[in-house]
């Protein structure tokens, strides 16, 4: 599904040129959960963003669901992405002014869907994520457990092919970090692709291969036991 | 998505009460006072617009040209251009159109009268301006009585209902004695208030067939004349000023210009008979503050808006990352500040609404078109707030939907803005400053000058003058004044045919300057009995006053009949006053020596006065006596605080004297403050816009640095772990702010200098700029915004600084 190729990615200032990714090369198959795991500023986060088509690279190849996306301007990407790609971040990224039901509907919205269908596709998911009865709280009045519930929901609302999760359970405790460790494995069980970018090796072991990184560049790629062929 | 956008838009204004607070109450002040305003300019605009044939209808106007150079213009023509005109083709109708006041006695009650705007024409008027007759045929003229048609309105007033045609009324007369009657032959529907010809009595005479003088000499007239439908107005024109110049035998022929009727009320500044009459160049001014007042708020909600850039980033970059492409983006935003301008709007509405009496008497007369009375208007408004809201939400939704979700993701997205929009928003600071700033030069300068104008000392004492408005006297003024004259309370009076603000004089004369040949010196004379001089309390600096103790001092009536030449000789031994400045320019050395020029001999030299109003200089002025005028004013100089027990005493003669005339009494102060009553509603409305652009601008950083303090708070915190004080956080946010003005001053000094310079050169008494002038008004918008900077910023520069980092 995914397949990156020499993928470099530099951030300059005036006078000083980082390497953020440093020609890295992988593959990710449909349905895999695959954790990216490495010290701060080793470039998960850039890789992250680049395969969520946010950011563009500055060399290689990007071939996602066998298209070349590497140089595709910002509508594309953005096109691209709100039919396949679901986020989610760390600190959730709701949008206080609206309700659980009004952030889960709203990739939908911006997907064209029909209002009816809109509250059925919500409802769904709410069920799913088991937050249907908070449909009309703000995030302010929810735990951090079940605001990254509702992100989750958000995220898969559209049926995305891909998650990207960046640290899902960096701001939660260790039950609500399980509970959404739970719940991306049961969509992946599902038949989604999930890409997480974790500090926590035990988050990690949820996955099925852990790519390890440091300084831009691969260090390690190891497949997790239970997963192996 | 739109009722998406609204729910969201409508729970951000929730949210961020302050802010929203900031952008209504400047949006709302602003719109509201832009609607006043604009009220004001469309009412103006739209004089005369209304009758049938307005682009046939002209006025006649003379114009007087010499070598190329206009020496005079006028709303008249000389009698008997009607004759001349009527025999041109093109002419479909002419008429002459005389306004003034009349006192009428529409319930026939002796001694009481109801002031009424009388237009005298003749019957050909209501068939050129479209005047609905609903009763009568006032265009058959009944021979004998003069014919009248008056108002519904008057008919609905004073007649319950019935039908008042044929019925006869009086007048409550200021010149004759005895009242005069009337006929009342029609009824018409009541003019719109936007025409120039303002009447509720419309006296129809025959016209007059005087032949036109070929020497250019005679009676003048306003004349109005409806041209056929398919002539050319240049043409024709051209046509008659060309028969015209061969007609007459002068050397200069007098040019003849038909100005448009729609052009009448706004463009008719050397018109001296228009009574009503507005101003283009002042519609102008109104028409750019009406602007700039917009311009004002919509800077305040645009800099409001992209300062709060930071606080939507992360929620436009979570948009984006869901998939939100920028039109959809930039519509949510527009729905933002569409909502904005709607509550503002209806809040304007509401104080509009409200204010429309204040701008009615601000302007003096009704209102015909407002934004409540006309759908057009009123849907033209809203379409106007609705396009504003684009407009001006346009450019923060620009600018908020460019954000970079990855940046606003990672709040990378500066805190004050990118350089380019933080040198908009400096930029608009800096307008909005300049033009408070130089509103409130100018409102300091015309404050001086409205000052200046009602204090100066003009000569002689204003206070403690009354005066009975011009009348005839019918042989019985001198008796009148005499019997005044026994109150206690009247000190002096005097009959004369000029009182102050009542113009130069009676008449000028233009005197070959003894000093230069060429030059000459303008005297104005002033007819009087014997008083004049003493009642306004002029100084003698040399000779004597007039007096009726010298036999010879007072002209009888009896000299003015029959002129001739050897009468018109002895004038010139006429005794006479004269100013100082008189003296000096015509060098008049020794007294009771005939001045052949002045046609008169001077026996005292007076001390000199302003003559006219402080607009133009002090001119050399002539006093000459008459004995026992029977035309004129009655000046008096009373005791101080008697003034109530002198007008008791007046009207107790009065109803002896002339039980049937009219009397009106005034205070000489209040007409002569009354004749910078354009200054002083200039002065009004700056100090309005003044306050109103201060408030405003004031709002307008009060909402900045509310934001800036709000980004900055994790700063601010540090700052004061680091050791900073209140006061070098205040410092730091102030310093910001003062170089914004400074920049603001530096534009707006040099043009607020320059346009009060050329208000100012329409004054011969004018006041000199003074430095301080650009000091005050610099310390006031200063102190103004350091004020709102230091209290908002010391607020937040209190705040625990644990407290505030644990914010970020």
């Amino acid at each position: 599904m995914i397949k990156i190729t020499d993928l470099e990615k530099f951030y300059r200032t005036d006078e000083v040129q980082t390497i953020a990714i440093n020609k890295l090369s992988f593959e990710v198959k449909e349905g895999e959960f695959v954790s990216v795991m490495g010290p701060s500023g080793c470039g998960k986060s850039t890789l992250l963003n680049i395969l969520g088509l946010l950011d563009d690279p500055d060399g290689g190849s990007y071939i996602f669901n066998g298209i070349e996306v590497a140089g595709f301007n910002e509508r594309k990407r953005a096109n691209l992405r709100k039919h396949n790609i679901g986020f989610v971040f760390q600190s959730f990224n709701l949008i206080d002014e609206l309700s659980v039901f009004e952030n889960v509907e709203l990739p939908l919205i911006y997907t064209g869907v029909k209002p009816a269908e809109r509250k059925e596709r919500v409802h769904e998911v709410l069920e799913k994520m088991q937050i249907m009865h908070r449909r009309k709280h703000f995030p302010q009045q929810l735990s951090g457990g079940q605001q990254q519930r509702v992100a989750v929901a958000r995220a898969v609302v559209n049926n995305p092919k891909l998650i990207l999760a960046d640290e899902p359970t960096g701001n939660l405790d260790s039950s609500n970090g399980n509970e959404v460790m739970d719940l991306l494995t049961e969509l992946n069980a599902a038949g989604t692709t999930i890409i997480m970018v974790t500090h926590s090796e035990h988050d990690a072991k949820y996955s099925h291969r852990i790519i390890r990184m440091l300084d831009g560049q691969k260090v390690t790629e190891n497949i997790l036991a239970e997963y192996q062929h | 998505m739109i009722k998406n956008h609204i729910k969201i838009a409508w729970r951000n204004l929730l949210k961020n009460s302050t802010y929203s607070l900031i952008n209504i109450i400047g949006l709302t002040m602003g719109l509201a006072a832009c609607l006043a305003v604009t009220t004001v300019v469309i009412d103006e605009s739209s004089y005369d617009r209304f009758w049938t044939k307005k682009d046939q209808i002209f006025r006649v106007n003379t114009i007087n040209t010499r070598d190329g150079e206009l020496l005079e213009k006028g709303d008249y023509a000389l009698s008997g251009t009607n004759t001349a005109l009527k025999d041109f083709p093109e002419v479909e109708a002419i008429t002459s159109i005389q306004q003034f006041d009349t006192y009428f006695s529409f319930r026939n009650i002796q001694g009481e009268g109801t002031k009424t705007k009388v237009i005298q024409t003749t019957p050909s008027f209501l068939e050129m301006f479209d005047v609905e007759i609903t009763s009568g045929s006032p265009k058959n003229l009944v021979e004998g009585t003069p014919n009248i048609v008056i108002s519904e309105s008057l008919v609905k007033r004073f007649f319950n209902g019935s039908n008042p045609v044929g019925e006869t009324i009086k007048d409550l007369p200021s010149y004759s004695n005895e009242p005069n009657e009337y006929l009342i032959t029609g009824i018409f529907k009541d003019i719109p208030e936007n025409t120039h010809l303002k009447g509720q009595v419309i006296y129809l005479h025959k016209p007059r067939t005087e032949v036109l003088n070929k020497k250019q000499f005679g009676f003048f007239q306003t004349y109005y004349v409806s041209l056929k439908n398919d002539v050319d107005k240049t043409t024709f024109e051209a046509k008659y000023n060309n028969w015209y110049s061969n007609y007459t035998e002068v050397k200069h022929p007098d040019n003849f210009e038909l100005q448009p009727l729609q052009d009448i009320y706004l463009r008719s500044d050397f018109a001296g008979n228009q009574i009503y009459k507005g101003s283009a160049q002042k519609l102008y001014i109104l028409g750019a503050i009406a602007i700039l007042l917009l311009v004002i708020a919509c800077i305040n909600y645009i800099n409001l808006t992209t300062a709060r850039a930071s606080h939507k980033m992360q929620e436009t970059g979570v948009r984006k990352v869901l998939g939100a492409d920028r039109l959809q983006l930039i519509s949510q935003y527009l729905a933002e500040s569409g909502l904005f301008f709607l509550i503002s709007g209806i809040l304007a509405f509401v104080i509009y609404q409200l204010s429309l009496p204040g701008i009615v008497s601000y302007i003096d007369h009704p209102l015909a078109l407002t934004f409540s009375n006309s759908a057009l208007l009123f849907l033209g408004a809203i379409l106007s707030i609705f396009a504003l809201s684009v407009l001006t939400g346009l450019y923060p939704a620009l600018l908020i939907s460019r954000i970079n979700p990855l940046a606003s993701l990672r709040k990378k997205f500066r805190s004050s803005g990118t350089g380019q929009t933080q040198f908009v928003r400096k930029g608009l600071v800096v307008f909005q400053f300049s033009i408070s700033l130089v509103v409130l030069i100018a409102m300091i300068v015309v404050n001086q000058q409205v000052t200046l104008l009602k204090s100066k000392d003009i000569g002689f004492d204003t206070s403690n003058l009354l005066s009975i408005k011009y009348s005839t006297w019918q042989n019985k003024g001198e008796s009148f004044k005499n019997e005044l004259l026994k109150s206690p309370f009247v000190q002096n009076a005097s009959i004369s045919s000029w009182i102050p603000s009542g113009g130069g004089g009676s008449m000028n004369r233009r005197i070959e300057s003894p000093d230069k040949t060429g030059d000459e010196v303008e005297i104005w004379y002033m007819f009087a009995d014997t008083d004049l001089a003493e009642t306004l309390g002029l100084e003698i600096e040399k000779g004597r006053f007039l007096s009726d103790d010298f036999g010879g001092d007072a002209l009888p009536q009896s000299f003015y009949i029959e002129m001739d030449s050897v009468k018109k000789a002895e004038l010139e031994k006429r005794p006479s006053l004269i100013t100082a400045q008189a003296a000096r320019l015509l060098k008049v050395d020794q007294l009771n020596v005939a001045n052949k020029d002045l046609e008169a001999t001077p026996v005292g030299i007076v001390s000199n006065f302003n003559n006219e109003n402080l607009r133009t200089s002090a001119k050399p002025v002539v006093i000459q006596a008459d004995k026992n005028p029977d035309r004129g004013s009655l000046l008096m100089r009373i005791k101080p605080g008697s003034e109530t027990k002198v007008r008791a005493k007046i009207n107790e003669l009065w109803q002896e004297f002339y039980p049937y005339k009219l009397l009106e009494i005034n205070n000489v102060s209040g007409l002569l403050q009354k004749q910078y009553e354009a200054e002083t509603k200039l002065l009004q409305f700056f100090s309005f816009f003044s306050a109103l652009s201060l408030f405003l601008a004031a709002l307008g950083v009060f909402g900045l640095i509310v934001q800036v303090t709000e980004q900055r708070v994790k700063e601010i915190g540090i700052r004061k772990v680091l050791g900073a004080s209140v006061q070098s956080i205040v410092m730091l946010f102030s310093k910001d702010f003062l170089k914004t003005i400074a920049v603001a001053l530096i534009i707006a000094i040099p043009i607020g200098w320059y346009a009060m310079q050329e208000w100012l050169q329409d004054y011969a008494h004018r006041i000199e700029i003074k430095w301080w002038v650009f000091g005050l008004a610099a310390s006031v918008v200063i102190g103004i915004a350091m004020l709102t900077v230091g209290i908002q910023s010391a607020k937040k520069a209190i705040i625990n600084p644990a407290k505030s980092l644990k914010t970020e």
